[in-house]
């Protein structure tokens, strides 16, 4: 494959030649990637582990390790529990959701219906819209002495008083979960699209013709083929869920109390508004298991269809 | 008895066929109600907005009903207020222009890894992809204390530079699978032909490969400016003058509290923000969801 083009051009020379070459070529394209994301990636997570086991703060930017001491204060600290348990339940809840809703609309935007680019337009405004700005209009929707939701709400008895639906601390965190679940299904829908269109069609019709019902292709076949997209899916949106301090700080601020506090959000406050930066890597260092249990779920999943798929590829090409 | 038989089995055909087209009809209404449905929830906080954003507002929050049932016309008075009197279009252009030069920035550096993954057939080609793409996971609430640190040490703090510097860390993961998927997609044949031609790789690529892939490069662009126009824990942790913010902390930060009335004017302003993003998308929905989708 490589001798071939480099007798194209004998005259251009030496430059042709190391244009031509794929394994130079191949690192020259991929190096100021690679090197750009571990600067800026690599890096700043070192640096956050270091800061993590220090006394730095944004008064006296100075470097004096601190041992255990920020990690010991956090563990003392019920909010920063609260936070780990809220942001663990909130994402897996989430996730669920998200997983659920976004197979049925998959499934929909598959379809042929007539209006479909208006409805795909606004099924991706939550997707697309910048988070923050969204949690400002859900809030505007849920929590305004204007809004309908309001009266509706008052009518049903559930508020009574001064009382707002994001002041009351098990509504305030099923609003905090209806935005991300909001937000994150229109992505997973898209991924999960891609999954369920990659379903070769005649396994579907076979099922079909087999005499399985719906319900029995759902599960029989649809579902087992798309697993790996689904995980993908569900880690995708957990990602974003986990690490999210906006819908948290436009929404609830965190409270009321602090039943609504997430672990990104406690870190900005305590990290920056308090000035603790030690205090708050720690914190933001606990999302990192997170992260890591994500990555290996993403690796799982896609692993072994990603072998099957290559053997295929490889057998298929001359 | 054989005529009996050939009834009762035509009887039997008819009783399936009609039963089908009841079933049919079934599933297109379950279609429509779940599209039309789900439409409305994507969009429900938008279009209340938009409708508090036209109407008067009634003085004060102690005043009872809502803006909706004032029953005088629609009032311009609080998207002008948000374009003259709040730092609204400040906002907007500098999300513009951060989106723009990082998704130069993305472009630059995701389209010629996507190629070297996708044709010059490596060992590591797959895995690393693969890295790469996992890349996109680390969130940046994991790494904004520390980067603020290293934004400082730059020089960039207070400055919309540090988002373009920082932003592709988010965008080039994705950039580059996507762009994988597109490239991929390119029959080699033509770039053969380009080399056969007297085109170097490199002149292949540039000349002939990359117009190809122009479809990706849209894609990859929207994804960029929707990423970066996004994004809240760099852009809150790095900006904090009015006049240098996007409008993701932007608008939560100097317009969040306050009156009634400034409430309104911001949903306008989220509805402006909102509805080009997602016709951009929309655009290149079908090319994305290629673009994701494995065996390819």
């Amino acid at each position: 494959m490589r001798g071939v083009p480099a007798r194209g051009r004998p005259r251009a020379g030496e430059k042709a030649r190391l244009t031509d070459r794929e394994g130079f070529l191949a690192w020259a394209f991929l190096l100021p990637s690679v090197v750009y994301l571990t600067a800026l990636v690599a890096a700043p997570f070192c640096l956050t582990v270091a800061f993590a086991f220090s006394d730095a703060n944004s008064a006296a930017p100075s470097y004096r390790f601190a041992g255990l001491r920020n990690f010991r204060a956090i563990f003392r600290d019920d909010v920063f529990w609260r936070a780990l348990g809220d942001t663990l339940a909130l994402t897996g809840l989430s996730m669920a959701l998200v997983v659920f809703f976004g197979m049925i609309l998959a499934n929909v935007l598959l379809a042929d219906f007539r209006g479909k680019w208006p409805v795909r337009l606004l099924v991706l405004l939550p997707w697309t819209t910048p988070v923050a700005l969204s949690a400002i209009s859900w809030r505007w929707l849920l929590d305004s002495a204007y809004s309908p939701v309001d009266p509706i709400l008052r009518d049903a008895g559930v508020l009574h008083g001064g009382a707002s639906l994001l002041g009351r601390p098990p509504l305030a965190t099923a609003s905090v979960v209806a935005v991300h679940v909001w937000r994150l299904t229109p992505l997973a829908a898209v991924i999960l699209m891609a999954g369920l269109a990659a379903i070769p069609r005649d396994v579907g019709e076979a099922a079909r013709l087999d005499g399985a019902g719906f319900w029995r292709r759902l599960f029989g076949v649809t579902i087992p083929l798309t697993l790996p997209v689904i995980v993908v899916a569900a880690v995708f949106g957990a990602a974003v869920t986990f690490a999210d301090m906006a819908v948290v700080r436009v929404l609830t601020g965190g409270g009321p109390g602090a039943s609504t506090q997430v672990l990104p959000a406690l870190a900005y406050h305590r990290g920056v508004e308090d000035g603790d930066m030690g205090q708050g890597a720690a914190i933001a260092l606990f999302l990192f298991p997170l992260l890591l249990a994500g990555v290996i779920g993403v690796l799982r999943a896609v692993r072994r269809p990603e072998d099957a798929n290559d053997g295929e590829a490889d057998g298929e090409e001359p | 008895m054989n005529g009996v038989a050939a009834r009762t089995r035509a009887r039997e055909l008819d009783r399936q066929r009609r039963w089908s087209v009841v079933r049919h009809v079934v599933a297109r209404a379950a279609v429509y109600a779940v599209a039309a449905g789900a439409a409305l929830v994507c969009a429900a906080p938008f279009l209340w907005g938009l409708v508090t954003a036209f109407v008067h507002d009634r003085g004060g929050p102690g005043a009872s009903g809502g803006p909706i049932r004032t029953g005088r016309a629609p009032t311009a008075e609080h998207v002008r207020f948000l374009f003259r009197s709040t730092p609204f279009p400040a906002f907007v252009v500098n999300t513009l222009i951060v989106g723009s030069l990082v998704a130069v920035v993305t472009l630059a550096l995701a389209l010629p890894a996507a190629y070297a993954l996708a044709r010059l057939n490596r060992s590591w080609g797959t895995p690393a992809r693969m890295a790469i793409l996992l890349v996109y996971l680390v969130p940046p609430s994991l790494l904004f204390l520390s980067f603020s640190r290293i934004v400082a040490t730059l020089g960039l703090a207070d400055s919309f530079w540090a988002l373009v510097l920082v932003y592709p860390t988010v965008t080039v993961p994705v950039s580059v699978w996507l762009l994988t998927g597109f490239l991929k997609a390119v029959p080699v044949d033509i770039e053969e032909q380009a080399m056969v031609d007297g085109h170097s790789r490199l002149g292949a690529f540039a000349r002939v490969v990359a117009p190809l892939v122009f479809p990706g490069v849209v894609a990859v662009v929207v994804l960029a400016f929707t990423l970066s126009a996004g994004e809240f824990a760099y852009a809150l942790t790095f900006v904090w003058s009015n006049a240098r913010m996007p409008v993701s902390t932007g608008m939560p930060a100097r317009l969040g509290n306050g009156d009634p009335l400034l409430w309104q004017s911001m949903q306008g302003g989220a509805v402006f923000v909102a509805v080009p993003l997602a016709m951009a998308a929309n655009l290149f929905l079908d090319r994305f969801v290629a673009g994701v989708t494995p065996h390819r």
